[in-house]
């Protein structure tokens, strides 16, 4: 590597948010400036993310282009690598944050510069997060990314967002500050704040058990799994077309990401005591989210429960610690990215043309717009888990890893399939082929198109070919399984061959 | 024999009487014939303030000097340096800032020194006595400097109460002395230090049921609460600053803090270090309470110096979290929080007086903020990025404090303070937050209601 390349992925938006800052001139003027800085910035950097792809060696598990200071500032050391899961994210997270500039191109008006503002900084921090590979590093980006989520939400949002705002601040806070605790905890047992000394050191049982709680609620609450995701709905429905997506595509991923690469590496035992509890969690939340889900009329909302839905399907396969259900966690932390913020985008897109989320304020749209009756389609059949889509993918793997171990929960788990396609093609049914409503409405423009379209084409790529993104994540994902020995008969993936990505032994 | 060279540890106090008097001087001799003589004043005190301030970074000694009650270390040093910062910060704002300029009168200028002074003075001092005159020397020019404002009848409300309060400590805290003398037979640190760690040696934990020591204790204890505004000492806090100026409740609140947590730092760590397991029950059950205390107390204001003045609360009981841990460690992380801490708050009112200044009546209201976006965003911005740091979130500074505070917690195994601490900033988040609220997420049409 001739430059540091992933510090240039952290600092590349925000250098962008600051040139922001010295735009100025007629109101016009500053409008289209900003957009096109944003734009051409947020570009920037996922072309960047490609060029890291590019160089990055798929078969090898370990950190890659590990840049590391020499000093460290209160035991905290400027430490990032990439290694296969990361890679999947800062992909995920530079193509989302483009989309997001594109959808909301139109929506900000007043006030644009702080919005492009925030956004590209919730950008750098939120790929700090998946990129620092010190653990307090990590926590700085984790909470830092607090403060332009809230003016997104604060300034932009709707009606009600100050309820909003305050909500997902001070649960997030909430959450943060026990990790930050047990963060200090873990430094003073094993003298570093770098995961693979926490990793080599043990920790009691009783250690284990107040630390996991102090990791696990942080994560938990973005997450957000059952009992704490009550800030979600309205934080989902007030915020702006670009926080909704930020929040659903690329927050709730990192707080997976951090229960993956943290919580269940370092107290390994603490996760296989309370491995029950949090699959009940799971499955409570993924049932619960979806009866919810299909009691509302708001679309917008909708769409917020099934977040929550699809993301209790993510726990259960981190914690199910099998590699078919890391995997089918990961896939499906992806597959939740694109799909909740594809249907935010379409949403929002519904709402610029009538503006009300009411579902049965639309219908009979499929005449009126086919080719965004047919993105839709795609997204919301992908959401149900139909073969052929990302969501498909996911979820069976999930339950696959996930099965051996609680069948009934699973089980319980697996009707997920059934409650996802009540609210969803009910949904669908009501927006697209409902009874007419004489409206006039006009099918999705260019840019609409251009943001919905790359998401669909992803969505169904990777649901044809699933292996292309598993063989990235696989090599670190047996790193992080033996690591702590975690599953202590992993079995060794057999040499992938293409379209054969899903084949696992039974577990002896 | 006596040279000049003993003098020296004392060199930037000494700077800052001569320039004192030179400013007397000169006001004797030119204040009739020059109408802008204000301006002047405080060009030269930014001059004289940069100049000890410079003395000060130069002057650094180890040791105790002037038969035992002049002491000089690093920590001194430390705490000399910051305390002459923000004074001179303070003229430098004045500089910009008009509500500032006109508190600074010939006559509050001298008060002013004569604070800063007596407040330099409190971190060197090495005997109770001399800590006591100098506490004195820096308390007193505050009374008058509270109350040679003008005469509302709120401001001369907080000026006696804060007068009748500080009094009262101050006799308090000369009763604690004289029993501590009464039992050690000593006033000087290094005595002190030594009789009470013989005294430990000698009694174990039954030490606090030794007569007078206990009495003693808390009657000092109590003045150090009411100085650090700690629960349930506190109640003059927030009459206090919400009834005088802000321009004077600026002062208390950094320079004021700043003396006040020095003295009761260097006092609790470093000299009755031996007495810590006597003290350390009623500081952890303060630092709790304050920590609570000012929290939710902060919650419910609506005029923004009183939320200033229930912060303040919340912070000292941080302060006095890692006083409650003691030792040197707790010493530095005291330390260390307060010299981010003091300036945040500095610049912080330094906002609330550009503020005040565009107001018609003098009461900075949180409705006074509603758009302030609008009106003046950078002013706007700054206060933000101030608030943020208050609240103690991860890029700014403060951060770092509190991560030091949870720190030494942590590693002493104080769970209740950390879950005090913790508790504590999610509250503090919340009405910090509310004032950018306002500030930023308000509507308009709201303020007719």
């Amino acid at each position: 590597m001739m430059f540091s390349s992933l510090s240039l992925l952290i600092f590349l938006p925000l250098m962008g948010a600051f040139v922001l800052l010295t735009i100025s001139g007629s109101p016009e003027r500053v409008i289209k400036n900003v957009r096109h800085v944003g734009l051409w910035t947020s570009l920037a950097n996922f072309f960047l993310s490609l060029y890291v792809l590019f160089h990055f060696d798929m078969s090898c598990g370990d950190l890659q282009m590990v840049e590391k200071s020499a000093h460290t500032f209160f035991g905290v050391r400027y430490a990032l690598g990439v290694d296969g899961i990361s890679m999947i994210f800062l992909l995920l997270t530079t193509f989302l944050v483009v989309l997001t500039i594109f959808a909301s191109w139109k929506h900000v008006q007043k006030n644009i510069k702080a919005h492009m503002f925030c956004v590209l900084v919730l950008e750098s921090l939120v790929i700090g997060g998946f990129l620092a590979m010190d653990t307090f590093l990590f926590f700085v980006f984790f909470e830092s990314l607090l403060i332009p989520m809230f003016f997104i939400i604060g300034f932009f949002g709707g009606p009600n967002r100050l309820r909003a705002t305050f909500m997902f601040f001070l649960y997030t806070f909430f959450g943060s500050l026990g990790l930050f605790v047990a963060l200090i905890y873990v430094y003073q047992a094993t003298g570093s704040f770098e995961p693979e000394v926490i990793m080599a050191y043990t920790f009691t049982m009783k250690e284990q058990m107040w630390l996991f709680w102090g990791f696990f609620l942080a994560f938990a609450v973005k997450v957000p799994m059952f009992p704490v995701h009550t800030w979600l709905p309205d934080t989902y429905v007030e915020a702006p077309v670009s926080g909704s997506i930020i929040l659903s595509g690329v927050l709730s991923t990192l707080g997976a990401y951090g229960l993956l690469r943290f919580v269940l590496p370092f107290f390994p035992e603490a996760c296989s005591f309370y491995q029950p509890l949090v699959f009940v969690l799971s499955v409570v939340g993924v049932v619960y989210a979806s009866f919810v889900a299909f009691a509302q009329s708001d679309m917008k909302r909708l769409v917020a429960y099934s977040s929550v839905a699809h993301m209790g399907i993510v726990t259960l396969g981190l914690f199910s610690a099998r590699p078919a259900g890391l995997e089918g966690a990961i896939f499906q932390m992806v597959s939740h990215g694109l799909l909740s913020a594809g249907l935010f985008m379409a949403v929002g897109c519904l709402y610029d043309r009538l503006k009300t989320y009411k579902m049965s304020d639309f219908g009979d749209l499929a005449t009126m717009m086919p080719l965004g009756a047919t993105c839709v389609m795609i997204l919301v059949l992908s959401a149900v888990g139909l073969p052929g889509t990302m969501g498909f993918v996911g979820e069976f793997l999930v339950f696959l890893g996930a099965f051996p171990i609680a069948p009934l929960w699973v089980a319980l788990a697996v009707t997920s399939v059934v409650w996802s396609a009540m609210y969803f093609l009910n949904f669908y049914r009501t927006v697209f082929f409902g009874a007419e409503k004489s409206l006039n409405i006009s099918d999705f423009s260019a840019r609409e198109a251009l943001t919905l379209l790359p998401i669909v084409g992803v969505i169904l790529f990777f649901g044809i070919f699933p292996h292309v993104l598993l063989q990235t994540a696989r090599p670190a994902v047996y790193g992080l399984l033996v690591t702590k020995g975690i599953e202590r008969d992993v079995i060794q993936p057999a040499p992938l061959e293409t379209g054969q990505s899903t084949v696992y032994q039974a577990q002896p | 024999m006596f040279s000049l060279s003993q003098l020296l540890p004392i060199l930037p106090e000494i700077m800052l009487i001569e320039g004192l008097f030179i400013l007397c001087l000169w006001h004797l001799a030119f204040a009739p014939q020059n109408r802008n003589v204000k301006m002047s004043y405080i060009h030269y005190s930014l001059l004289l303030f940069a100049l000890v301030l410079g003395g000060q970074v130069w002057t650094s000694y180890e040791g105790i000097f002037f038969q035992g009650t002049f002491l000089f270390d690093s920590s001194t040093h430390f705490l000399k340096i910051l305390l002459l910062s923000c004074a001179l910060l303070i003229f430098l704002m004045a500089l910009f800032i008009k509500e500032l300029r006109v508190l600074f009168s010939f006559e509050n200028i001298v008060l002013f020194y004569f604070s800063i002074l007596g407040g330099m003075c409190v971190f060197s001092a090495a005997d109770l006595l001399v800590l006591f005159v100098a506490l004195e020397l820096h308390v007193l020019p505050i009374y008058l400097l509270l109350v040679s404002q003008k005469q509302e009848s709120s401001t001369l409300e907080a000026t006696v109460k804060y007068f009748i309060l500080g009094g009262f400590s101050s006799c308090c805290l000369l009763m604690g002395i004289s029993f501590l003398y009464g039992a050690s037979g000593t006033t000087q640190f290094v005595d002190l230090y030594r009789w009470s760690s013989e005294q430990i040696m000698l009694w174990g934990n039954m030490f606090k049921d030794v007569p007078y020591v206990g009495l003693g204790m808390v009657f000092v204890l109590g003045a150090f609460c009411f100085k650090l505004s700690l629960v349930p000492f506190h109640l003059w806090t927030p009459d206090v600053y919400q009834g005088s100026r802000t321009s004077m409740t600026f002062f208390l609140a950094t320079c004021g803090k700043i003396v006040a947590v020095g003295m009761v730092a260097r006092f609790i760590c470093e000299v009755i270090v031996p007495l810590h397991t006597v003290v350390k029950p009623f500081l952890t059950y303060a630092a709790f309470i304050s920590m609570i205390w000012g929290g939710m107390g902060a919650l419910y204001q609506t005029n923004v110096k009183r939320m200033m003045a229930y912060s303040t609360i919340a912070h000292m009981g941080y302060l006095a979290s890692a006083l409650a841990v003691g030792g040197s460690t707790g010493f530095s992380v005291i330390l260390f929080y307060l010299a981010i801490y003091a300036p945040t708050v500095l610049m912080l009112f330094a906002c609330l007086l550009v503020r005040e200044g565009c107001l018609p009546r003098e009461e900075l209201t949180l409705e006074s903020f509603r758009m302030l976006r609008e009106r003046s965003p950078y002013l706007a911005m700054m206060m933000t990025l101030l608030l943020l740091t208050m609240a103690g979130l991860p890029p700014f500074p403060l951060f770092f404090g509190k991560l030091m505070l949870f720190w030494t917690l942590v590693s002493s195994k104080n769970w209740l303070l950390t879950f005090g601490l913790a508790f504590s900033s999610l509250i503090g988040c919340y009405y910090y937050l509310r004032v950018i609220k306002v500030m930023f997420f308000d509507e308009p049409e709201a303020a007719t209601e």
